[in-house]
């Protein structure tokens, strides 16, 4: 008996400050839930597949791959964190990297112009975001469809609508190309913004605020948080990451397909959602989403190596976000 | 629907000639946990009719309503329920609907983006093959309006009217073209103007006279008085009178209403006279201070002059749609498009605040009536609701990081100091009770040290013993030097918390007293038509 407790004590005390847990008698085992599945997702593949599923080379593909729509899905985060919602984070990253190829490739602008050129982009775009929203009063469902069909545009009209691969400078490719033991630049580019994200979010008075101006943004507004500037500040950090994901994909494929992006838009949403019940009580954080990104990306990879066909990706991410949500609601009813 | 409309002719006319009883409540008795909320209750109500249903807050006016309309589901209630010589065992309100119970709420509860006719005849809109027959539709919703003498055009929208009166008669129509008879207003002209109130009564005659049973359950004694031909007054769940309006006064309802209350001697207000008062410039001063209409469901406030000194409770009291609300509202700076006058603290003039961080910033706490919508965040836990837009200020290190040891220590002392129960500051705010949630909405307006305190109806909705905290975390907060302004419609607490009243009536302020009793605060809050 004694045991027991014990061991429930250690498993809460480091989940307590996630907001899932608040009393070591009371553990909900619930927030475990994707992360057992994930382990099983992994015991499963790997059983099935030894050879090729747990071998070097796909781990760190694995990791490579997700690392990109990571990076996207940790901005999504602080939108979804502040009660808010953005669908143009895809179209974000396509023009982040549209603009990234058109101007290493056509202008010969030096790298740290056109990183500032992305970078600028991505705040602007989350501005726009962000103004419509709080100060046009515009839900931003509506928002975000627009400024994606905008953005969308955009992208098509600066490239022309044809695929750039050749051009790229040196410098551009080994920035996206690089490798510590076969893991590649973007996942350590991951790694630096996650964390930076996740400390922001957790243990700034910012953080709070986005978060407490997504559970109420009334009393939030009573309390003299300034609520409107917590909106348009996640927007930004929404539509900034998703241009410098858009810069980092190219630079890591060496090549550019206009509209790359729209098919990253659901497995972000997914991946969120997935993180918003992972070691939380449907709370959206960084760490939960980074895990999100992974199962979808694992399970994936996984399915495909049993011979699924490539349409597979699609079916298990909408799948995981189906079900990420019904979890979040059934666990806000049990609780 | 031609056939539908005309057996509820029928049934009205029929209704006229018929003297029997159209509402039988026998020996009605609710509990609600350890409290008994009606103690049976016998109330006969006759086709033709409209009863006042009067007493003062937690008599159990609304619970008998509740029961009525359905709200209150058979098996909650012991005792007899019927209509027209049958018993009634209603699960829901739709089931009262369809045995002709209709609730007029206290605000109308239509589509704004519909038409009157539509709004009239939803979900049963006649129809040829599937299609809307619009005029018959618009035709059947008049003559249903035609019945409580209102003339509109059926075919404008709803919003392009505005005004809760509309909204409420177009809910009274739709009950008559549902063939309701007994037609219960509960608190239905707290939130309208002196020319809407005049229309309602109006409609209300109009609509007894097409022989429908009315019971009309409201705060404010002169309109019942007006309109009502009996009068029935509970007290502690049990009918203390049930009477003819003639013969009854003000004076005669508000007696049965507080029982021998009346002579009791005034508690505690006349004890200590706050030595601040008077002495030295008022923490906050207001002067033909204002707030006028922002929406259809507010009220607008006219031309108020208090002070509120240093360690000082100033008690606001009024009924239901007196303005309490949005007069402390404005203060805060809720309202700053329909807020004017002079604003004065510590004797220095500052503007009227644009929003909540500026009135802060003044240093005025404001702790809204509404605690679900405007107070607690829900998902977060104690700490971070108590914390709740405090961390810029001391509570980090190096100016960003938040200092957790910090905060869960200054968590823990509120804990304690309130007397919060919880299972730790981790505890999600929504597994606390009502009074425990309102004890740290409380200490976060405390948190930030203001010189000024606006609580608005701190203790609605919550337990007995929780309110005898909350009194005395208040007057704790007033020792310390705070000036507090406690709004509530409920006379006793007022009295006894407070150290001058100021009572509004309809928006306006209609006296400054010190040491009351009860009766004197009924009487002059309760609303009049026009005085």
């Amino acid at each position: 008996m004694s045991v027991n407790r014990e061991s429930r004590e250690d498993a809460s005390s480091p989940q307590g400050a996630w907001g899932a847990t608040w009393s070591t008698n009371n553990y909900d085992w619930g927030v475990l839930a994707p992360i057992i599945f994930f382990a099983s997702l992994i015991i499963i593949f790997g059983a099935l597949e030894p050879e090729i599923f747990l071998s070097r080379e796909n781990v760190t593909s694995i990791l490579n791959n997700g690392a990109v729509l990571a990076i996207m899905a940790c901005g999504l985060t602080f939108v979804l964190a502040v009660g808010e919602f953005d669908l143009s984070v895809a179209a974000a990253a396509s023009f982040g990297g549209a603009l990234a190829a058109v101007l290493v490739t056509q202008t010969g602008a030096p790298f740290a112009v056109t990183a500032l050129a992305v970078a600028a982009a991505g705040i602007a775009i989350g501005l726009l975001n962000g103004l419509l929203v709080t100060r046009f009063e515009i839900p931003a469902l509506i928002v975000t469809i627009g400024v994606s069909s905008l953005l969308d545009g955009m992208t098509l009209w600066v490239t022309g609508n044809s695929v750039i691969f050749t051009g790229f400078t040196e410098l551009f490719l080994w920035l996206g190309g690089w490798r510590i033991a076969s893991i590649q630049a973007p996942v350590f580019y991951l790694v630096f913004i996650a964390v930076i994200l996740a400390i922001v979010l957790r243990y700034t008075a910012t953080g709070r605020h986005i978060y407490a101006a997504g559970g109420n943004r009334a009393a939030s507004r009573m309390a003299g948080i300034r609520v409107e500037r917590q909106v348009v500040l996640a927007f930004v950090v929404a539509g900034f990451l998703g241009a410098i994901a858009g810069l980092i994909y190219t630079a890591r494929q060496g090549s550019l397909t206009p509209l790359f992006g729209t098919a990253l838009l659901l497995p972000t949403f997914a991946a969120a959602f997935l993180g918003s019940v992972t070691l939380a009580r449907r709370r959206f954080h960084i760490l939960g989403t980074v895990i999100g990104v992974y199962l979808i990306e694992t399970g994936t990879v996984g399915l495909l190596i049993l011979g699924a066909p490539a349409y597979t990706q699609q079916l298990f991410a909408g799948a995981v976000l189906i079900l990420a949500t019904i979890g979040a609601r059934y666990r806000r009813l049990a609780s | 629907m031609a056939v539908f409309s005309n057996s509820r002719e029928s049934s009205i006319v029929s209704a006229n000639t018929n003297r029997d009883p159209l509402i039988e409540c026998s020996d009605i008795i609710v509990d609600f946990g350890l409290t008994r909320a009606l103690d049976r209750v016998s109330v006969t109500v006759y086709p033709g009719e409209i009863v006042g249903l009067v007493g003062a807050n937690g008599a159990g006016k609304s619970t008998l309503a509740r029961v009525l309309v359905g709200e209150v589901p058979h098996g909650r209630y012991r005792g007899s329920y019927r209509i027209s010589g049958e018993e009634m065992r209603f699960r829901d309100t739709s089931a009262a609907h369809d045995r002709g119970v209709a609730l007029v709420h206290q605000e109308g509860a239509m589509i704004q983006q519909l038409s009157i006719g539509e709004n009239v005849m939803l979900t049963f809109e006649p129809s040829r093959y599937g299609i809307i027959d619009w005029d018959r539709l618009h035709a059947s919703a008049a003559q249903a309006l035609s019945k409580i003498g209102l003339e509109a055009d059926t075919r404008s929208l709803v919003q392009d009217h505005g005004g809760i009166a509309l909204m409420e008669m177009a809910e009274v129509g739709r009950a008559i073209a549902r063939g309701s008879r007994l037609f219960v207003f509960d608190e239905s002209t707290s939130a309208l103007g002196a020319e809407e109130v005049r229309s309602l009564l109006k409609q209300m005659a109009a609509l007894r006279d097409s022989g429908a049973a009315i019971i009309f359950v409201s705060h404010r004694l002169d309109e019942v008085l007006s309109i009502s031909s009996r009068i029935v007054v509970l007290r502690d769940g049990k009918v203390v009178m049930d009477a003819p309006r003639d013969g009854q006064t003000h004076d005669s309802l508000v007696e049965a209403m507080l029982g021998l209350q009346k002579s009791r001697q005034p508690t505690s207000s006349t004890r200590q006279k706050n030595s601040a008062v008077g002495r030295q410039d008022a923490a906050l001063s207001l002067q033909g201070f204002f707030v006028r209409r922002s929406n259809w469901s507010s009220v607008s406030v006219r031309s108020i002059n208090l002070d509120v000194y240093p360690g000082e409770i100033l008690g606001l009291y009024g009924s239901l749609g007196a303005g309490k609300t949005e007069l402390l509202q404005g203060i805060y700076g809720l309202l700053p498009e329909v807020t004017g006058g002079e604003l004065r603290k510590n004797g220095e003039t500052i503007p009227i605040p644009d929003n909540p961080r500026q009135a802060i910033g003044h240093g005025i706490a404001f702790v809204s009536s509404d605690r679900q919508e405007n107070g607690v965040v829900p998902q977060q836990s104690v700490l971070d609701n108590l914390l709740l837009g405090r961390h810029r200020s001391g509570l980090t290190r190096w100016k960003a990081l938040i200092d957790a040891e910090a905060e869960a220590s200054i968590t823990r002392g509120l804990i304690d100091s309130l007397g919060i129960k919880t299972a730790g500051a981790d505890q999600p705010i929504s597994d606390l009770s009502g009074g425990n949630q309102q004890k740290v909405i409380i200490g976060r307006a405390l948190l930030n040290q203001p010189d000024v305190l606006l609580l608005d109806e701190p203790t609605r909705g919550i337990d007995v013993s929780a309110k005898q905290d909350v009194y005395r975390l208040i007057r704790q907060t007033a020792k310390d030097g705070t000036a507090i302004i406690f709004s509530s419609m409920e006379e006793d607490e007022i009295i006894e918390i407070s150290d001058r009243v100021v009572i509004l009536r309809d928006g306006r302020q209609v006296g400054v007293v010190a040491g009351c009793e009860p009766h004197e605060l009924l009487v002059r809050a309760g609303g009049a038509i026009d005085p």
